[in-house]
């Protein structure tokens, strides 16, 4: 299995409540799959992603990714684990502001390595398969809710990942760009980087090998 | 490097650009310090170099001079102010008789604002060469050799054409050398022995100068110098001098600079004072501008984590921007006091009337290079509080919309 997560909680604390965000889920994802979390605004799903993306420390509970237990990683591991085989869309402030879309896209690679014409070939060609390459000199604020969503994915596509985690991807788009998001998801899991998305959305059930549902911090 | 490519160390430099202003501000502000820092302590020095120079100079434990003419002695060693006064020979053979006195020796001094030569009055110093023990050991380091007839040694603020020659009262004399500079009323002495100063003295004469009227040269002496005997300390000597001395005035080597050593504490304090109040201002200042600006980026520092920026990474972009604004901070400030200092040497030196004297190249670069190193420690310092607080929070929690 590719990924496999266990018991995985998160409370937060809040003044003096505690909330428990995500309440123990378990869950297994193989290579190749298309998997899609769907529930209400508050349910725990950008918790619970952010967690199998390594970006938030579980209250209880393990992430296993290829073999690596993420939380047992020390911070310089899960960083290069991160930046090698994790793939993450964030809702919402995706870029630097201040760098170029393509710049932007070529982040990931260059903070471990030199640049390359081989990466640069590899940023035009996922430019090209998301349909954004004319983009590639404008800054983020100049671009549309679509276009920002194509090239955060594009960004988070750079490395080959194994898996790609999109937090609600298509909820700030019209019908068309959601098709145009959806599709490359579904070819993306073809090619065979695994993708775990979520959204608040019900419409969405043509797409995906397998639809979860997330209720209260737990998957039903 | 082509523009399209992206490294953790542009991310800094687009950081600061962002914010030109603040940016400049905190460069101004480090410059300022580095300034006060590097100039202040060089100035300080050249103050503490001018005095000591001072001191050696006068080569004796005990001037003496007529009463009433301390004021004035001061300002022939301290202000280069030319002056003459006399009195009679035989108070240095008196002198010489107190109990503790070791050696003494006289002086004669004239002084010239002779069109001839010189823009600025010139002090002429004339010392006997047979007893003389003040004069003639640091005028060695300039020029070896007895100093003959005729020929004189210049002081380094001189106005001299080079060729060897110089004229007063209309006669031609040999300058037999160039004395170092010391920042001291030194710098417009000329030294000649007793028999070239008299050959002056008459010349002046000659040209109607009346200033010398109603003195007899060979009876007359300015100044005693005095170097005390082993085992005395200078407080008895100068006692044992007013009990067997009448109408003579004391002026003890180590007092002539002390009064100045005073006010030059004073001035040391006020600067120590500055640099703390200004520096203290500065690096509270920095925190709170790195602070802020590191919490404004909060999201931005949070999407470097989630594409794979270990904290490391984190902390040296912010940390980068620091050192850029500390190096540009510390060199600008160091050019800015170079360019005071150096060029206006002169005038500085000429304008607080104190013995002044530029320390060393080597001790020059060497607080430049600490100065430097300053600018470089201290405002990464004053980052790294923000920067590790960033790089420690949990990532996702950074990239929230929220908080
Ligand atoms: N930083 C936080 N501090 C306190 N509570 C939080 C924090 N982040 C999320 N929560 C709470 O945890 C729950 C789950 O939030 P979230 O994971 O964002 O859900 P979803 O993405 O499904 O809308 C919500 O009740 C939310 O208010
Ligand atoms: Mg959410």
């Amino acid at each position: 299995m590719l990924i496999e997560v266990k018991n995985l909680t998160r409370k937060y604390s809040r003044g003096l409540r505690h909330i428990t965000a995500v309440d123990g889920v378990s869950l297994t994802v193989g290579k190749d799959e298309f998997v899609i979390i769907k529930g209400e605004s508050g349910s725990g799903k950008s918790t619970l992603l952010s967690m199998l993306a390594g970006l938030l420390k579980p209250t209880e509970g393990s992430v296993v990714i290829s073999g690596e237990n993420l939380y047992k990683l020390s911070d310089k591991e899960l960083s290069l684990f991160r930046n090698r085989h994790i793939g993450y869309v964030p809702q919402g402030h995706e870029f630097l502001s201040e760098l170029t879309v393509y710049e932007n896209i070529l982040l990931p690679q260059r903070l471990y390595n030199k640049a390359s014409g081989d990466v640069k070939d590899r940023v035009i060609e996922i430019l090209n398969r998301l349909g954004i390459s004319e983009l590639k000199d404008s800054y983020p604020s100049e671009l549309s809710g679509g276009e920002r969503k194509r090239s955060a994915i594009a960004r988070a596509l750079v490395n080959a990942p194994d898996i790609l985690l999109a937090d609600e991807p298509t909820s700030d788009l019209d019908r068309k760009n959601t098709t145009i998001v959806l599709d490359a998801f579904s070819e993306i899991a073809k090619s065979g980087t695994a993708v775990i998305m979520i959204t608040h959305d019900d419409h969405i059930s043509s797409y995906g090998d397998r639809i979860l549902n997330m209720e209260k911090g737990k998957l039903i | 490097m082509n523009q399209n490519d992206i490294s953790l160390k542009r991310l800094s430099v687009i950081n600061l650009r962002r914010h030109p202003f603040r940016s400049a501000g905190l460069i101004v502000m480090t410059a300022l310090l580095a300034f006060l820092a590097f100039g202040g302590s060089i100035l300080s020095l050249s103050l503490d170099r001018g005095l000591e120079s001072v001191s050696t100079r006068l080569g004796a434990d005990i001037m003496v001079v007529p009463i009433g003419y301390d004021k004035e002695a001061e300002g022939v060693l301290l202000r280069g102010e030319p002056s003459y006064f006399y009195f009679d020979k035989s108070v240095e053979t008196q002198l010489s008789e107190v109990e503790g006195v070791d050696k003494v020796t006289s002086q004669f001094f004239l002084t010239s604002s002779n069109q001839d030569c010189c823009a600025i009055p010139v002090q002429f110093i004339g010392f006997d060469p047979d007893t003389d023990f003040a004069v003639q050991p640091w005028i060695k380091e300039s020029y070896s050799g007895d100093l003959g007839e005729n020929s004189i040694i210049i002081g380094n603020d001189i106005l001299y054409d080079g060729s060897g020659i110089m004229k007063f009262f209309g006669k031609e004399y040999k300058v037999a050398a160039v004395l170092d500079k010391t920042g001291t009323g030194f710098d417009t002495d000329i030294y000649a022995n007793i028999e070239t100063v008299k050959d002056l003295f008459e010349a002046a004469k000659d040209k109607g100068f009346r200033f010398t009227d109603d003195i007899n040269f060979e009876s007359s002496v300015s100044s005693v110098l005095i170097k005390i005997s082993d085992g005395y300390d200078i407080d008895t000597v100068v006692h044992n001098i007013r009990m067997n001395v009448d109408g003579v005035q004391i002026i003890k080597g180590k007092t002539i600079t002390s009064d100045i050593s005073d006010n030059l504490s004073g001035f040391r304090l006020v600067l120590i004072l500055l640099l703390l109040v200004i520096g203290i201002f500065s690096v509270i200042v920095l925190i709170m501008t790195f602070s802020l600006s590191v919490n404004e980026r909060r999201r931005e520092f949070g999407i470097l984590r989630s594409i794979g920026a270990t904290k490391g990474m984190v902390v040296s972009v912010v940390i980068n921007e620091a050192l850029i604004i500390g190096a540009a901070g510390g060199i600008l400030g160091i050019l800015l006091a170079a360019t005071v200092l150096f060029p206006f040497n002169t005038y500085i030196s000429n304008s607080i009337k104190l013995p002044y004297l530029l320390p060393d190249g080597a001790v020059i670069f060497a607080l430049g290079l600490l100065t430097v190193i300053l600018s470089l420690i201290i405002p990464p310092l004053t980052a790294a509080y923000s920067a590790v607080k960033i790089s420690r929070a949990e990532t996702y929690l950074t990239m929230r919309d929220n908080d």
